[in-house]
């Protein structure tokens, strides 16, 4: 499994959304990412790739996209 | 059993918990602020006994690095994680004229800050387990009016405060949050801050059983909110004191 494949799986099981829709994702933009399952991504995504986020990179990841850019800006993780 | 972190557990009530902890089966992070040998030895020596496994884990509560970086160790092992007792903290007695802010700074930060890094760290892992106990190690200053405890006592109060509204936010996810205070108990840093300056009969005088607890006696309680014998007990500070007169 590759970088952005653990990126996708992390979102669907912790979100519990489809992966068709996970791209378009936005913090509070769908039911299932609200602070509740924002805490429950942050787990998945340190499980996944096996860091432990910065408090300031957790209230700033707020979308699918930017997420991403802080994962390889600030943790090497290339996608 | 299951997998415990206790931090401060080289001596006192955190001695005392590792203890009760370790007879019961369960495997511990055994936290203390600076590698000692006679420790290891001691934790070994117990880990054989109850054929489990003890780590120690090394960092100083006033120093986020250290903090963040003794976590990672214990991630790195990759077990679950399903109790924290934060138990280290900072003893002192002194006015409040007599105290200065960067002395009250120091001891939000072992006393507050130091377990607010640590639960923020370890929930991470609960979080994705759906499962877990936190017990904050308070004390009746947090509760009681007592001259001398104002610094110390607000310390406490924060983290008292903390535990009560983070098992709101955390209840759903199966994780429960509980705090543990308690009253004169005859450990050193009783011993090195307040029988300096209070006689241990005014003490003893306060509680209603005539006595100071013992450190197991704190240690029973701790377990007790970490298993499931407690499982509808979250968000609450529990006195230790042998009753109040």
């Amino acid at each position: 499994m590759n970088n952005k494949e653990k990126y996708v799986k992390a979102f669907v099981e912790a979100l519990n959304v489809g992966e068709e829709s996970v791209e378009q994702l936005k913090y509070q933009s769908v039911e299932e990412w609200d602070s509740v399952g924002h805490m429950s991504l942050i787990a998945a995504l340190e499980e996944a790739f096996d860091i432990m986020m910065d408090t300031d990179d957790i209230i700033e990841l707020d979308s699918f996209e930017k997420g991403m850019s802080i994962l390889s800006e600030n943790y090497e993780i290339e996608f | 059993m299951g997998n415990v972190i206790v931090t401060g557990s080289n001596r006192g009530i955190g001695k005392a918990v590792l203890e009760k902890f370790a007879v019961n089966g369960w495997n511990i992070w055994a936290h203390g602020r600076a590698r000692n040998e006679e420790f290891e030895d001691y934790i070994s020596g117990i880990a054989s006994e109850n054929h489990i496994w003890i780590r120690p884990v090394y960092f100083e509560l006033g120093d986020d690095r250290q903090i963040k970086s003794g976590m990672k160790r214990i991630f790195d092992d990759k077990e679950e994680i399903h109790v924290l007792v934060n138990n280290a903290g900072m003893g002192y007695y002194d006015t409040f004229q007599r105290t200065p802010v960067r002395k009250a700074r120091e001891l939000f930060d072992i006393n507050f800050f130091a377990p607010y890094e640590i639960i923020q760290l370890t929930l991470r892992k609960m979080v994705l387990q759906k499962k877990g106990a936190v017990i904050n190690m308070s004390s009746i200053a947090s509760l009681d009016v007592n001259e001398g405890d104002c610094v110390y006592g607000a310390s406490k109060a924060a983290l008292n405060m903390l535990t009560r509204d983070l098992a709101a936010e955390v209840g759903r996810f199966g994780i429960r949050v509980n705090a543990v205070a308690p009253g004169p108990v005859r450990t050193d840093l009783l011993e090195n801050i307040h029988l300096k300056r209070i006689a241990p009969h005014v003490m003893e005088e306060k509680s209603a059983m005539g006595r100071m607890g013992r450190a197991e006696e704190i240690a029973n309680v701790v377990y007790f909110l970490a298993t499931e014998e407690s499982s509808y007990i979250n968000g609450e500070v529990i006195r230790i004191d042998g009753g109040r007169k």
